[in-house]
């Protein structure tokens, strides 16, 4: 498979081309901007949706993406939106995803790793925590920890300086601590 | 009801469980997804800028043509500036009272006249040209505002498009300044000057503005044109009257622009001087017509009401000035003979006009000057 990040920048002109090279493209990144999705929302369904509602969105402004070695990330800040505005709207309707079915998804049942019982427990109890912070915290500790992302990396996603992804992180990080323990609470 | 973390391990140890609680969350896309994903180019359409759509310079043109037209036509349906025969010349005015032709300059682009209809028509066609050069200069500010940047920060095309925006104001203002100082006045004197209503003597120890431009304010006796010793000698009317009594003076004024002008009528706050060296003693309250204008009378029977005044380049209208003595106008006292150069001002008369939408104020010299004998201070 060719490397496409080290290939010389392309400009993509002709329709036929742009198309062929958009599809080989998000068969290239389906899988890592799928996981993105998930780390995000925490939904399988969720995350599949908001990947098809990225993908329409970046084929429409595809024109305007200069150099096609850019697209993971082109394509990553779009994504993250479109997860943002799920989240957002999620949260107005007041609906909170906590059924064992949509914990099943999130596949913290359906892919169980050799574990002892009180690493799993941590992890459920993450996994509630996380439904409980806004979607701007949920955002960034995804691209944070889910991704692996860079702070100047994630910063270009969202658009915004580091010094404010860094303090997002760490208000992240309080909040979640904050969930964690009123989950334990009961 | 999930198991308890100890509260002593869930803060060192929360970023790693993040880490894997994320990395358990790890899912490959269905194939659902893939199918869907892959009908996206064959059913959705990539949107295109209006910009370089192949209809968009088509309908930019015919829009700026239309435009062009549009207020070509508004600045030349009025009235021309002579009475075409058979219409009914408005009713008789009198000049002792203020009539039509003083105007204050709004400064406003396209305020200046007309009805509001047209009015409003050529607003719209203001704003479609503006409109079109928005839609022109677009493209300069196309930046990558969709690629991210690793750098993160700010984007390109951010800080690009605020340098054009100002580099776009300080070179607008820059030529709009240029063209107000560099561009010569658009009205000149014309060929036609005379007394009228209320002139009692004509003398020739009056200001000659062309002689003045001719030698730039220098004093050079050389120059004169008089038999005495005085310089700058022209015509000069000596207008008697009492408080109150009109006087009318004629002087055309002519289009030295290479493109048509509207001509609004005086400039109402002018502080202009009909008199080289004597206050004004008189109050000016209007402008007329000519009804014939090859017959230059300054009665008021034969001018009409001033209207609004198109001229093409090089056409020239005549003017009918209307004044009305001040209180303080003395028709019995002598008028002193200029024995010397000594402090004076050009005679002038100030005229607002409208050119490409814009109002300006041209000084137009006077001759013969205009003198109303007053104990004016």
């Amino acid at each position: 498979m060719v490397d496409i990040r080290m290939a010389a920048p392309v400009t993509v002109d002709r329709a036929a081309e742009r198309e062929a090279a958009f599809r080989r493209l998000m068969t290239d990144e389906l899988s890592r901007v799928h996981g993105l999705a998930m780390a995000v929302l925490g939904s399988a369904a969720d995350a599949e949706d908001a990947v098809h509602d990225a993908a329409i969105v970046a084929w429409r402004r595809f024109a305007s993406l200069r150099e096609i070695d850019r697209f993971a990330p082109w394509f990553d800040r779009i994504l993250v939106n479109v997860c943002r505005d799920r989240l957002r709207s999620q949260r107005r309707s007041r609906v909170v995803d906590v059924s064992p079915t949509s914990l099943e998804s999130s596949g913290a049942a359906t892919t169980p790793e050799p574990d002892d019982g009180r690493a799993l427990g941590e992890r459920q109890a993450i996994d509630l925590a996380l439904r409980r912070l806004n979607p701007d915290q949920r955002v960034v500790l995804a691209l944070r920890y889910g991704a692996d992302l860079t702070v100047p990396a994630i910063a270009a996603r969202l658009g915004i300086p580091e010094g404010t992804v860094k303090s997002r992180l760490h208000h992240a990080l309080d909040a979640l601590r904050a969930a964690i323990a009123a989950e334990e609470r009961g | 009801m999930t198991p308890p973390m100890e509260p002593d391990q869930a803060a060192p140890h929360l970023e790693d469980a993040l880490r894997s609680a994320y990395a358990a969350q790890a899912a490959s896309p269905t194939d659902e997804l893939r199918q869907r994903v892959a009908t996206v180019p064959g059913s959705v359409r990539p949107d295109r800028p209006a910009w370089r759509r192949p209809w968009f310079p088509v309908a930019a043109a015919a829009a700026a043509v239309v435009a062009v037209v549009f207020g070509q036509w508004l600045r030349l349906r009025s009235a021309a500036s002579t009475t075409p025969g058979g219409v009914a010349v408005p009713p008789a005015y009198d000049p002792a009272h203020p009539s039509s032709g003083l105007v204050t300059p709004t400064g406003i682009t396209f305020n200046a006249i007309g009805d509001d209809a047209s009015r409003v028509a050529t607003w719209i066609s203001a704003i479609i040209v503006i409109a079109l050069l928005l839609a022109v200069i677009r493209p300069l500010f196309r930046g990558r505002p969709e690629s991210a940047d690793d750098r993160g920060q700010k984007r390109p095309a951010g800080r690009r498009r605020v340098a054009v925006t100002l580099a776009l104001m300080l070179l607008l203002a820059f030529v709009a300044t240029a063209a107000r100082n560099v561009a010569p006045v658009p009205l000149r004197p014309g060929s036609v000057s005379a007394s009228g209503l209320g002139a009692s003597e004509a003398r020739s120890d009056g200001i000659d503005p062309n002689i003045v431009r001719t030698l730039s304010g220098n004093v050079d006796v050389g120059v004169s044109s008089c038999p005495s010793v005085r310089m700058f000698c022209g015509p000069r009317s000596v207008y008697a009257v009492a408080p109150g009594q009109p006087l009318t003076y004629v002087m055309s004024v002519r289009n030295s622009w290479p493109v048509g002008i509207r001509l609004l009528g005086r400039w109402r706050e002018s502080t202009a001087r009909t008199d080289a060296t004597e206050p004004n003693g008189s109050t000016p309250t209007g402008l007329s017509l000519l009804r014939d204008p090859d017959y230059v009378d300054a009665r008021p029977e034969s001018t009409k009401p001033f209207f609004p005044v198109n001229l093409a380049p090089g056409e020239e209208v005549t003017l009918v000035v209307t004044e009305v003595a001040r209180d303080c106008a003395d028709p019995a006292k002598a008028v002193p003979a200029r024995s010397d150069s000594g402090d004076f001002t050009i005679p002038t008369v100030q005229f607002v006009y409208e050119a490409f939408g814009i109002e300006g104020i041209a000084t137009v010299s006077l001759s013969p000057e205009v003198t109303v004998p007053s104990n004016c201070p």
